[in-house]
């Protein structure tokens, strides 16, 4: 295989699964103090711009005479078999197994033994991928390999430097030279007094995405910013216009005048407030449904969708599934009266992935509006005008820097309960805010209706930029 | 839900499919001589496109395509229909379809469309 396409060709490395797979694993693999366990699995390659992730997708469990169990373990040659004849035609092999002690493991000679000499060469023979390697420690850290082709016969291990389980939880273990903690900065101390030193360590590890940097993305931006994410990228192509500057955090007249982009006015921004030790930016004056826009965003562990637009948000929907990239979405929903006064206004803040409802079975997205976005119909104005007065309201994307605020607020809330895994930080389930009469609402945290096609492409690891490429439907 | 296997339900219902590129040289998935059971057009028989992208999963269609053309051309409610890229002869009918997405939904969605007892042939 091209070595642009698989893990040597990448500056970074990942594996990724959800939280029901990470609970097969455990049920199976945690055997008490004195007994460890393997079993082999399936995965699909996931590219970003530079991280390679793989996408563990299918357990492939031991059976009768499969392994030998002797507090250490060993996997028999009919067992290596009858994995390789099942292997799904667009996945590699993986070898999952546990050790006794906690924490990021390193590798005995066992086994590299198990995974260089009798594992590699047949994995890579068979699928032309690189053979995956996994050691679950014993609070359920998990720790990640790649055995590289470097010639005929020799392989050598790339470490991943991140293992991420998704589910309730974005969980994510980091390699310890690699990806080393932060200490926390004088600067962050109050922060850090409140949720503690691991959580903030958390923070300032993880790569977060700002899809839009409008009136609500420049607000989380800065929030990030000041709470310590350190990895922060962003993604908007569109230019400071006057019209902007009522709801802009930190935009002026002169960013009008100079016709600068969002992204690089919140970069600025975030250059003078940041309290991490460093700040890792990654800036894309471009759209999200560019080669650059897309493929940075394939490079987080989360997102904060902050666009207003249907199909951008739809292909977010898609892409927290089939590539296991949390989204955590917000939108607002002004209705005013003939006479221009407010007649309803609420806005709505949730987390999209695996294990939840995806933005259609939320409601928070409609199919039709995506599909209407994505042929260029919401920017026709012969269309609009034949739209109903509930559509044409719900496309108007009214919004004030208030209404914002509070979305943005809410959003990084949910963000870090996600990331820091504290469910009494910022709630974990969808909230609905009226502002009349000022109620926040919470829905219950629900799993897809069982056919959605949504939920039907997790841990698929689809290559959705073919949606770029899509013509328009046939529209006079 | 793919395109390749809506193609495949549609085969397995008995039904002619094949793919068609439309004047405006997209690519649609033609469904030949389907019959109108019910509704105002029951009796009739159409030919019936959708557009075809192998890009997944399938996004939902905004709109059908029948030839012949089954109802006046109207840009309003309800028919919402006017003259069709694809070709001659060709209808478009702007149509919402916010069900998940599955080969069943999709299919009964454009039996719907056509079997609407408001629809008096045009």
């Amino acid at each position: 295989m091209d070595a642009r396409l698989t893990v040597e060709g990448f500056a970074d490395s990942s594996v990724a699964f959800t939280q029901d797979v990470d609970r097969q694993l455990a049920a199976h693999l945690v055997k008490g103090p004195r007994q460890e366990d393997l079993t082999f699995a399936y995965w699909r390659p996931s590219r970003g711009k530079k991280r390679f992730t793989a996408i563990l997708h299918t357990l492939a469990l031991p059976g009768p005479g499969d392994r030998e169990l002797h507090g250490n373990v060993a996997f028999t040659d009919q067992y290596i078999r009858r994995v390789l004849v099942n292997r799904p035609a667009d996945s590699g092999v993986a070898l999952l197994h546990s050790h006794l002690s906690p924490g990021w493991q390193g590798m005995s000679h066992d086994d590299i033994v198990a995974e260089r000499d009798r594992l590699a060469g047949a994995v890579w023979g068979r699928s032309q991928l690189p053979l995956l390697g996994l050691t679950r420690g014993t609070d359920g850290s998990w720790s990640a390999r790649h055995w590289v082709r470097t010639s005929a016969g020799e392989y050598s291990r790339k470490d991943a430097s991140t293992v991420r389980v998704v589910g309730d939880q974005l969980r994510i273990t980091y390699h310890p030279r690699l990806r080393p903690a932060p200490e926390v900065q004088a600067s962050q101390v109050a922060t850090a007094s409140v949720w503690g030193v691991r959580a903030q360590a958390q923070i300032a590890m993880a790569r977060v995405g700002i899809v839009g940097l409008g009136s609500v993305g420049s607000i989380v931006a800065e929030a990030l910013s000041r709470t310590g994410f350190s990895a922060i990228t962003l993604i908007d192509h569109d230019v400071i216009e006057e019209r902007n500057l009522d709801r802009t955090l930190g935009a002026d007249r002169s960013d009008v005048a100079n016709c600068l982009h969002k992204v690089h006015m919140s970069e600025r921004l975030l250059r003078k407030t940041h309290t991490a030790a460093q700040l890792d930016l990654d800036v894309q004056p471009v759209s999200l449904l560019t080669q650059a826009g897309w493929t940075s965003a394939m490079d987080c562990d989360a997102i904060v969708c902050c666009v207003d637009r249907p199909w951008p948000r739809s292909l977010l929907n898609m892409l927290a599934y089939a590539h296991l990239i949390p989204i955590v979405d917000g939108g607002i929903f002004a209705r005013v009266k003939s006479d221009g006064t407010p007649l309803h206004v609420d806005w709505r803040i949730h987390r999209v992935g695996p294990g939840r409802e995806c933005l259609f079975c939320l409601g928070a997205l409609l199919r039709s509006d995506a599909s209407l976005d994505k042929e260029g119909l919401l920017d026709d104005p012969d269309y609009i005008a034949g739209l109903t007065q509930e559509e044409k309201e719900r496309v108007a994307r009214r919004n004030v820097f208030t209404f914002s605020l509070s979305v943005a607020s809410h959003e990084v809330l949910q963000l870090v309960g996600m990331i820091t895994g504290m469910p009494r930080i910022g709630g974990q389930a969808p909230q609905m805010y009226h502002a009349f009469p000022g109620i926040m609402d919470t829905l219950p945290i629900a799993k897809c209706v069982p056919e959605c096609e949504i939920a039907g492409i997790t841990a698929e690891a689809i290559d959705l930029t073919d949606h770029f490429m899509a013509k328009p439907a046939g529209h006079e | 839900m793919r395109i390749e296997e809506f193609e495949a339900y549609l085969r397995e219902l008995g039904k002619s499919v094949e793919t068609i590129k439309g004047q405006d040289n997209i690519e649609y998935v033609l469904v030949h001589d389907v019959d109108i059971t019910c509704g105002g057009l029951k009796g009739r028989r159409c030919d019936v496109a959708i557009p075809r992208s192998t890009a997944a999963p399938y996004v939902a269609p905004t709109a059908i395509h029948t030839r012949p053309a089954l109802v006046p051309m109207f840009w309003s409610d309800p028919l919402k229909t006017q003259p069709s890229s694809i070709g001659p002869g060709w209808q478009y009918w702007s149509r919402r379809f916010d069900k998940p997405l599955t080969v069943k939904n999709l299919w009964t969605h454009i039996l719907t469309v056509l079997s609407d007892p408001k629809w008096t042939p045009g």
